[in-house]
């Protein structure tokens, strides 16, 4: 019952009737109702077909259920009027209230209601009043049901095509009376049940009507002609007794035979002439009141005009009629003349020609007819002037067999309308049902809340169309919503990606060397490298600006991307107008999400200034490192200073005293030069530690670093008792970086390790190695088969203290006294071993700590 | 800097009139030898700490000028040997950094004097002489 029931959907109403105006309305429709009822359709029988409950069901529709229901009792008045009892006006007026109940209860299309009324509740009250009551025999009552339930359904569908159309026509109208959306099903339901049910309805009450008609003035018709027939039949029994009397006469027979052959009562024949009257013997006893059959009637008797009267008693005339009249129970009379219609307590009603029906009042209650009883009355002047022919025709049982039939064709319509709904809901409901999933699948995939006011409905008064009208207008509203939403998001992404303070490039995994192959390519790309974003997509932009000296490092990384899927490094890159920028790239795999297409997301960002920063933290670490070296430096440098200075007053001496020969001072002076180039090396070496770092990028030899390192310290470990070993296992291993930034890794640990042994020995700690000599080792192996090297730094300081070894590559951890360690160089060392590609780790023994830091090769190295 | 000889009648007579200078760095050992020489002080030299020892043990110098910081040995430690061995001449230690003179002073009373780089030669020969007068006389 889904589209019946849900058929319309509820419009908030504009300006709706106030509620007196609602019932001013439904007393007005019930006087239009009580006038319209007033003329009724008569059928036949007492049966009328009466129109005034349409205005009822109307104001019920329009104005609500108590304005209806007032309209409906109004209305049903004006049965009392023609059917003179009040039990019709209680049964419509119930009929009306109990629709009223079941559309605001269930919202039951009014069609269905009424059948379900009728069923239920019309039909045995029906039973109830005019049989119980009223005493209508069954068939009667029957009939009276059948006609009630139809004209109840006609009501319903005149009241709903009014409404329909009503609806259909003036829908501001509809919204102030608050009435529902018509649905398509609605109007699809109501023009079958009206389309297949008015003719139907139309045919049934033309058919009824011509029955009645057949039957009521047929039967006129027959009395008046068997009227005719008994006035025929009298005037030839009259010509006979003329006729015979002549022949009696003539052959001067006596009168008295004739009459006493045909029962007159009195038989005269006078010569009009001589005035000599022959009179048969009984003529005597005449009684005037006999019937005249001859009265003075002419006749010639040889010649002889004669006159001739005859009477007969009226009981032998009605017996020569019954002889004649052979429709038994249709009685031919001869009755003293009226030309009126026997009187009574019939309601009589005139069927022209004389002939009349009549309708017996029920027996105690003149108010109602009996139409078993009815009959049809018709009479003729008789041949005797004060009688006349009468005959009167009962319609028992031709009224039965027009129930009968009315019944069955009556019966025919309302199963006929009682079946139409089956047929016509589905068929309404397939009409809908694309409709249906249209406005369905709109709601479920349209926007979940109000988003836009239902306009687009409001102006169509099918609530099918109307709805479609609003989840297509909200559909509508929805999508441009969320195109603006969209748009903004892609707005905001784009301009995320084009004002981020990085580069971002989006490029294809597959293609190679193509303008093409740059998918993205962020605006902050020409903002930060300068160059447009045509020079940026054309092939070879990258390789053709990249450092020298980091392609191969980018290479590496490439490789490494290819690999994992992903990889982060950093290089230079020249700027356009020819300077280089330091980038940290983080190049990523990803799968486009709607081609599926491998690209590769480049993000760059520009580290410039954060590499000068970190520099400038190396170099303050460095110098801290050299700080602590300062000391032996200055040792190695007294060393030579002595020497020029003891050469030199050597020399001055012997000059003073006259014993300086050529050879002596040269020997003096090559030794103060052998020594100030001694001086010289050691201060070149220091000046090599103390550079700043350019971040010059480049493969270089292990060994050189190993080696400057050696020629700086190993003079002072010694003289610091500590041995001082170098074990280089690949002397040609070659890594890619900057050496100035190994030879800080390599001196940091060398320093740290020298400050623990030396606080360890001022503890009174000897080695822990049998020859009792505490050691620096420094240690170059191979590492994966020639792919890396390990460059390891063994001491025998004791080891690091275990709560510090977890954080021991973070900043400002250390375990050095105040004012002897910044807590940097270990942090700035991980820092640079990271970006060289390797990593750094401690390993702390009871004994001693061991640094090793894994580098991959640049190339190599042969096995 | 001036330097007092220190008069130590417990020590033995038996040395000779020698200097010894020993130091780990030998051109170092030649100039200091070369200019007591040229000043008319009889003074040999040894770089091998080791070697030293050997000398000192078989010529018996009055004065030795030994350097504090050696890659193999520490001055202070060879004083200490030689002590051991019954050596009673005159020790000066020459050191370049003022730590290693605490550490001179801290070997105890058989170091006489110290004398820190760069060796200041009229204080190195005013000492040598008044060591080697006092040895001869």
């Amino acid at each position: 019952m889904l589209a019946l029931a849900s058929l319309v959907s509820p419009v908030s109403p504009a300006r709706p009737l106030s509620s007196v105006s609602r019932w001013g309305w439904g007393v007005a429709f019930g006087v239009a109702g009580y006038a319209l009822n007033l003329a009724a359709l008569p059928l036949a029988f007492g049966l009328d077909f009466i129109l005034g409950g349409t205005l009822a069901i109307l104001a019920l529709r329009l104005f609500g259920a108590g304005p209806g229901i007032l309209a409906a009792a109004i209305s049903s008045a004006a049965t009392y009027v023609l059917w003179h009892h009040p039990y019709a006006a209680i049964v419509f007026t119930l009929e009306v209230a109990f629709l009223a109940v079941l559309i605001r209860w269930r919202n039951v299309p009014p069609l269905l209601a009424a059948a379900i009324y009728w069923v239920i509740l019309g039909g045995p009250l029906l039973f109830l009043t005019y049989g119980g009551i009223l005493g209508m025999d069954t068939a009667a009552v029957a009939l009276v049901a059948a006609k009630q339930g139809i004209n109840s359904l006609v009501h319903i569908i005149l009241a709903e095509i009014i409404v329909l159309a009503g609806v259909m026509a003036f829908p501001a109208l509809a919204a102030r009376l608050a009435l529902r959306r018509i649905s398509l099903a609605n109007l699809m339901f109501i023009g079958f049940v009206a389309f297949a049910a008015i003719p139907a309805i139309t045919i049934a009450v033309v058919d009824a009507r011509q029955r009645f008609d057949d039957v009521v003035v047929k039967a006129g018709q027959q009395a008046r002609n068997l009227s005719a027939h008994g006035q025929s039949i009298l005037t030839r029994h009259v010509n006979d007794i003329v006729a015979e009397t002549v022949d009696i006469m003539e052959s001067g027979g006596d009168p008295s035979l004739l009459a006493l052959h045909h029962d007159l009562t009195y038989l005269k024949v006078t010569d009009v002439i001589s005035g000599v009257a022959v009179e048969s013997a009984n003529s005597r006893n005449e009684n005037p009141a006999d019937f005249l059959l001859l009265n003075n009637v002419s006749a010639d008797i040889r010649g002889k005009r004669v006159v001739i009267s005859a009477r007969k008693q009226l009981a032998q005339v009605q017996r020569i009629l019954d002889f004649a009249a052979f429709v038994p129970g249709e009685n031919l009379n001869i009755r003293p003349a009226s030309g009126l219609p026997a009187s009574g307590t019939s309601e009589i009603r005139s069927l022209g020609g004389g002939a009349w029906l009549h309708l017996p009042a029920l027996a105690g209650k003149s108010i109602m007819q009996s139409w078993s009883a009815a009959t049809v009355e018709a009479s003729l002047p008789g041949l005797d002037g004060r009688y006349e022919f009468h005959v009167n025709i009962p319609l028992d049982s031709r009224i039965a067999d027009y129930r009968s039939d009315t019944l069955y064709a009556l019966g025919v319509v309302l199963v006929l309308m009682l079946l139409l709904p089956l047929f016509a809901l589905p068929v309404s409901r397939a009409f809908v049902s694309g409709l249906e999933t249209v406005i369905e699948n709109m709601r479920r995939y349209g926007p979940s809340e109000q988003i836009a006011p239902a306009v687009a409905g409001a102006r169509s008064p099918l609530a099918e169309v109307a709805m479609l009208g609003t989840e297509f207008e909200k559909l509508t509203v929805e999508i441009s919503r969320r195109r603006l939403e969209t748009e903004r998001h892609r707005s905001r992404l784009e301009h995320l990606i084009h004002d981020a303070p990085v580069v971002i490039l989006v490029l294809s995994k597959e293609e190679r060397n193509t303008p093409d192959r740059m998918r993205v390519v962020s605006d902050s790309a020409s903002r930060i490298l300068g160059y447009s974003p045509e020079e940026i997509r054309a092939p070879g932009w990258f390789q053709n600006n990249l450092h020298p000296d980091d392609a191969e490092a980018v290479d590496r990384q490439r490789g490494v991307m290819q690999e994992t899927g992903k990889a982060s490094h950093r290089f230079r890159f020249r700027h356009r107008d020819g300077h280089y920028l330091t980038i940290f790239s983080e190049t990523q795999v990803m799968t486009e999400p709607t081609t599926g297409e491998q690209e590769v997301m480049i993000v760059w960002l520009d580290q410039t200034q954060q590499a000068a920063a970190e520099r400038k933290v190396v170099q303050s670490a460095k110098m801290a490192d050299l700080g602590q070296m300062a000391t032996g430096m200055a040792h190695e440098l007294n060393q030579p200073l002595n020497i020029i200075d003891l050469a030199a007053a050597n020399t001055i001496g012997r000059i003073d005293r006259g014993k300086a020969d050529d050879d002596y001072v040269r020997s003096k002076l090559d030794r103060i030069r052998a020594q100030v180039s001694r001086a010289t090396e050691i201060i070149d070496h220091m000046r090599i530690f103390g550079r700043a770092d350019s971040g010059e990028q480049g493969p270089f030899l292990v060994r050189k670093v190993v080696d400057g390192l050696e020629t700086l310290y190993r003079k002072q470990v010694t003289l610091d008792g500590i041995d001082f070993e170098i074990d280089n296992a690949v002397p040609d291993a070659r890594v890619l970086g900057n050496p100035g930034l190994l030879e800080q890794v390599l001196l940091n640990l060398v320093t740290n390790a020298r400050q623990q042994i030396k606080a360890r020995m001022a503890d009174g700690h000897d080695a822990p190695a049998a020859g009792g000599r505490h050691f620096i080792r420094i240690a170059v192996r191979d590492r994966r088969g020639g792919a890396g090297i390990e460059l390891s730094v063994a001491d025998s300081g004791g080891g690091v203290d275990p709560s510090i070894l977890p954080r021991i590559f973070d900043p400002f951890v250390t375990s050095k006294p105040v004012g002897q360690g910044t807590g940097l160089g270990l942090s700035v060392a991980y820092g640079i071993v990271h970006d060289m590609g390797g990593r750094i780790e401690a390993l702390s023994e009871a004994d001693g700590a061991t640094f090793t830091v894994s580098l991959p090769l640049a190339e190599p190295v042969a096995a | 800097m001036n330097l007092r000889v220190v008069s130590d009648s417990s020590r033995s007579k038996n040395v000779s009139g020698k200097v010894l200078v020993v130091d780990d760095d030998a051109m170092q050992v030649e100039e200091i030898v070369d200019f007591l020489n040229d000043h008319d002080i009889p003074a040999i030299g040894e770089s091998n700490p080791e070697a030293a020892v050997a000398i000192i043990d078989r010529e018996r110098p009055a004065l030795l000028v030994i350097d504090v910081n050696m890659p193999t040995i520490d001055g202070v430690r060879v004083t200490q040997v030689l002590r051991a061995l019954n050596y009673n001449g005159v020790i000066l230690l020459i050191s370049g950094d003022l730590d290693a003179v605490r550490r001179a002073h801290e070997a105890g009373p058989e170091v006489f004097a110290v004398l820190t780089k760069p060796i200041p030669l009229p204080a190195l020969e005013r000492y040598a002489r008044a060591v080697l007068a006092r040895d001869v006389h």
